[in-house]
């Protein structure tokens, strides 16, 4: 491993720690339209934009990882946000060429969404997922628009038909 | 008496008054002639101090940098200050409280941070194991039940919050003394499993329920808001009202599981 890649990685795990204490402070307190979106999903969609797969990975693992063990159960959020991490890395590879600006808002729904996804189901708590899924897309829709202007890591990507 | 000593002494004498006589007028000349000045001495001397203050407009900013840093570090002082009479008040009435419900047994904690996901809510506590917290004692604010010690660390514990879906107690209703079970949601805390041929009234109160040696029994919890199941419905359900803010409060007593109630 490469002094740059160990520096990337310290970096990625403090970043996930801190969106987590933020989570657990500010957007605890914040309740914009009664919501509290996951920002390790959030994050998730940044690293998938930006072509920084790995350290994407180790930013769900971490991050969510520390997510589960405060809510006391332990994957619910991480198993379905590396699934969607996985399916949405092969919509923007094969599928969304040239990265549109909407498609970027679908891949941030589908992470922010899986995130929640099994507390919804065992919970029925689909109200209050609806409400992090609306708080969090006013997060994603200009995040997701400046990373979109900004990176070229999808641009020359094949586009697959089926 | 020589008079040549004399003629001396009378002409040194003249020509010292003559000199004074001279220089006096000159004197006075001088300062009449200067007089005009004072119509330049003001603007001068505004003009200098605007130089002066130039000059000065350095050491002053320095000056000013390190007064308004002083100032922050007094004000921080202060607000922290402020923040610890506001937490000793909280915890000395907290404490208060719980005592008036006769717990032999109480530590009040601090709520350092709140659960990461609306739906699952829980508090933090700067409180844990060390203080000899076990999971499943009770966590009250004001007398009230909000929770239930879902984990423990050496020095935090997780609180979940009777809000949270996860919750499922026994309670007891205590006018009716039907006995029913508490499950927290997110569309309020419901007390369900009420037989339907018992009469429950609005704003009875609802306390825990002995049936589970888990839980200390007769810990007020609130009173029964509104029916929402149907009239037909063989077990009733309600909503409870708890007088319990349960994003805002920031202070809890915990009853260990061997804080049994005295009375």
């Amino acid at each position: 491993m490469e002094y740059q890649q160990i520096k990337n990685t310290f970096w990625v795990i403090i970043g996930a720690w801190l969106a987590n204490l933020v989570q657990v402070s500010v957007l605890a307190h914040l309740n914009l339209f009664g919501g509290q979106p996951n920002l390790i999903a959030i994050g998730a969609v940044c690293f998938l934009l930006l072509g920084r797969t790995n350290l994407g990975l180790i930013w769900i693992y971490i991050g969510s990882g520390l997510f589960d063990a405060l809510l006391g159960t332990y994957g619910i959020t991480t198993a379905p946000l590396l699934f969607a991490y996985g399916i949405s890395y092969l919509l923007l590879r094969h599928i969304f060429n040239n990265l549109p600006w909407l498609a970027t808002i679908i891949i941030g729904l589908i992470l922010l969404g899986s995130s929640e996804v099994l507390i919804a189901i065992k919970y029925n708590a689909w109200v209050q997922y609806i409400k992090d899924l609306s708080f969090g897309l006013i997060i994603l829709g200009p995040l997701t628009f400046y990373i979109k202007e900004k990176s070229s890591a999808y641009k020359n990507t094949i586009n697959y038909k089926f | 008496m020589n008079p040549r000593l004399f003629i001396a002494i009378a002409v040194f004498t003249l020509a010292g008054l003559f000199f004074a006589l001279v220089l006096n007028i000159f004197n006075v000349v001088a300062l009449s002639s200067i007089s005009p000045a004072r119509i330049l001495n003001k603007p001068a001397f505004e003009l200098k101090k605007f130089f002066t203050a130039i000059s000065q407009i350095n050491s002053l900013r320095g000056e000013n940098q390190s007064l308004k840093k002083e100032i922050t570090a007094i004000k921080k002082d202060f607000i922290l200050q402020s923040e610890i009479i506001e937490k000793n008040a909280e915890i000395k009435e907290q404490i208060s409280k719980a005592q008036n419900s006769t717990y032999e047994k109480i530590i009040a904690g601090t709520v350092i941070s709140r659960s990461p996901s609306k739906i699952l809510d829980s508090v933090i506590v700067d409180i844990g194991s060390k203080s000899k917290i076990n999971i499943g004692d009770i966590a009250l604010v004001d007398g009230f039940l909000v929770g239930i010690v879902g984990s423990v660390t050496s020095n935090t514990s997780r609180i979940d919050l009777i809000t949270n879906p996860r919750i499922l107690l026994p309670v007891k209703l205590i006018d009716s003394r039907a006995r029913g079970l508490l499950k927290g949601g997110l569309k309020g805390i419901e007390i369900t499993d009420i037989p339907g041929n018992i009469q429950v009234s609005e704003k009875e109160g609802v306390v825990t329920d002995a049936s589970d040696s888990k839980i200390l029994p007769g810990i007020p919890i609130g009173t029964i808001d509104s029916a929402i199941s149907a009239e037909s419905e063989i077990l009733k359900k309600f909503l409870l009202r708890s007088p319990i803010n349960f994003s805002n409060f920031e202070v809890l007593v915990i009853v260990p599981t061997n804080g049994i109630p005295t009375n």
